[in-house]
């Protein structure tokens, strides 16, 4: 009876810290619940549900991208119909071709680089939840300051890629599609030139922060671990040195402790992971549909279409291309943060 | 960063302003080259002039900020983890003196107080409840010696 007795003690006092832990990952957005996987302990059974559901939502934006690049051939076979025939100035036809490719393009291209906008600031809300969860339970599992730098380190990345892609690559988007729309309508060589550094100054800010921020997680994660470590280390050999049964009560509950800490931001760790690939999985598709159907496109329409009408398409598919690098970055920055956590101490 | 948006906006206007008075000037003649030389003067300013305003010191504010949020919410999680720690220390130590009680047949209720740091050992305990002189004495060394409470911080009630 004595034994039933400390066996249910016992028990009762395991139990404490997983359950009073109480840090947990945010709940994902409305919109992408459908996304989420039920059972989130494999992985990648987790990650093909996810990546399966999102390839379902995107058939009618496949169509959309579909009718678009319809048309572009369409206007595409009109111009080289006209260019046909007699008197016709190769200026005045440059012009509306470039006009007509625009005309069909620029409010899909304005819908998509919305969409981007919106899904880089969405994922970077939901990294300002998680952040602080996952900062928590691995400085309670013992890793104070990799945590801390961590945390320090994708909070500033984070902000600082959200503002930029907010109030410079967005604008940036935008001026390089109508410097490609002047550049192909007038045919002017320095405006070629501006829109190729831009193109290059958009993806070389991208590349940097995200070398960057890699770069920092890896020098704080050796330093910060290598501290923690000792710390830990230092904590156990201060409990081994009390009291033989104390030390042994103090040794039990600090392992149930870590296990609990550890389970908790492994949970948290996991459910973020799904849920930012949840937010990003759909608008990445979306753009990467109308990406590749443009790509498509040009590469059909070079058999009739003429030099600059075929560089405006092939700049559209640029700026998709620019918006697929917007969303991957911050999502893959916040990805390998979430794996450093988890990764956890030493 | 608005600052930014606004300063590549002005550099892509006067580009296409200057494109579309080059193509009207043509490329050839003395007219052409005064378009292009003047044109070439209005883009530089509009490219160099902003730069002067651009303000460093405001651009390294914010990385500090951050390195503030971690470190707080990093004690907050060390904090959380101590508070469990305590609770089951102390649960665990009342559990194992009230098993030692129980051993000696002595009817005890048992409040261990534990040192407020980064290692909590039981510094005090209350133990309320009848107990024999024997079991007490018993229980006084035990505690003394097993458990590291000193006898002055043993606390008997009833």
């Amino acid at each position: 009876m004595r034994r039933f007795f400390i066996v249910v003690i016992l028990m009762s006092v395991l139990i404490v810290p997983v359950h009073a832990q109480e840090l947990h990952a945010p709940t994902v957005p409305k919109r992408v619940e459908k996304f989420m996987p039920d059972d989130q302990e494999n992985f990648a059974q987790g990650f093909w549900k996810v990546l399966r559901e999102a390839l379902l939502s995107i058939r009618p934006d496949l169509k959309e991208a579909a009718s678009v690049c319809l048309s572009i051939a369409v206007v595409v076979m009109s111009i080289s119909l006209l260019r046909t025939f007699p008197g016709t100035s190769e200026r005045t036809v440059n012009l509306a071709g470039s006009i007509g490719i625009s005309l069909a393009l620029l409010r899909s291209a304005n819908s998509l680089v919305n969409l981007a906008a919106s899904t880089v600031a969405e994922i970077s809300e939901y990294g300002k939840l998680l952040l602080p969860v996952m900062t928590a339970a691995m400085a309670g599992q013992g890793g104070v300051s990799s945590s801390a730098a961590l945390y320090a380190g994708t909070a500033l990345f984070d902000a600082l890629l959200t503002s930029v892609v907010k109030n410079f690559l967005t604008p940036m988007v935008y001026l390089f599609l109508i410097l490609a729309v002047a550049s192909s309508a007038i045919g002017e060589e320095m405006l070629k030139k501006i829109r190729d550094f831009m193109k290059w100054a958009m993806t070389w800010t991208l590349k940097t922060i995200l070398y960057i921020y890699t770069g920092y997680i890896s020098i704080t994660g050796v330093v910060s671990g290598t501290t923690d470590a000792a710390a830990l280390k230092a904590a156990k050999v201060t409990i081994s040195s009390v009291v033989p049964v104390v030390g042994g009560i103090l040794s039990d509950a600090s392992e149930a402790i870590l296990v609990g800490a550890g389970a908790v931001k492994n949970t948290a760790g996991i459910y973020g992971m799904f849920a930012i690939i949840a937010i990003w999985i759909e608008p990445f598709l979306q753009i990467g549909a109308h990406y590749l159907l443009l790509k498509a496109t040009g590469a059909a329409c070079a058999i009739f279409a003429n030099k600059e009408n075929m560089e405006l398409i092939q700049d559209f598919s640029s700026a998709m291309g620019l918006l697929l690098a917007m969303t991957g970055t911050i999502c893959l920055m916040l990805l390998i943060s979430l794996v450093c956590y988890l990764r956890g101490v030493g | 960063m608005e600052a930014i948006g606004r300063y590549i906006l002005s550099v892509t206007v006067a580009s296409i302003l200057l494109a579309i008075a080059q193509t009207l000037a043509g490329k050839k003649g003395s007219s052409a080259a005064l378009v292009r030389l003047i044109g070439g003067l209005f883009l530089a300013f509009t490219v160099i002039r902003p730069l002067a305003d651009v303000d460093l010191d405001a651009a390294f504010d914010t990385p500090w900020d951050f390195v503030q949020q971690g470190s707080d919410i990093a004690a907050q999680g060390e904090q959380i983890t101590r508070e469990k720690l305590q609770s089951i220390i102390k649960q665990r130590c009342e559990a194992y003196i009230l098993d030692r009680a129980n051993a000696l047949h002595a009817q005890l209720e048992v409040e261990v107080t534990l040192r407020q740091d980064d290692i909590p050992v039981p510094t005090a305990v209350q133990l309320r409840g009848s107990v024999s002189p024997y079991a007490k004495m018993s229980l006084q060394a035990w505690l003394s010696d097993d458990m590291g409470i000193p006898k002055e911080n043993q606390k008997w009630i009833g």
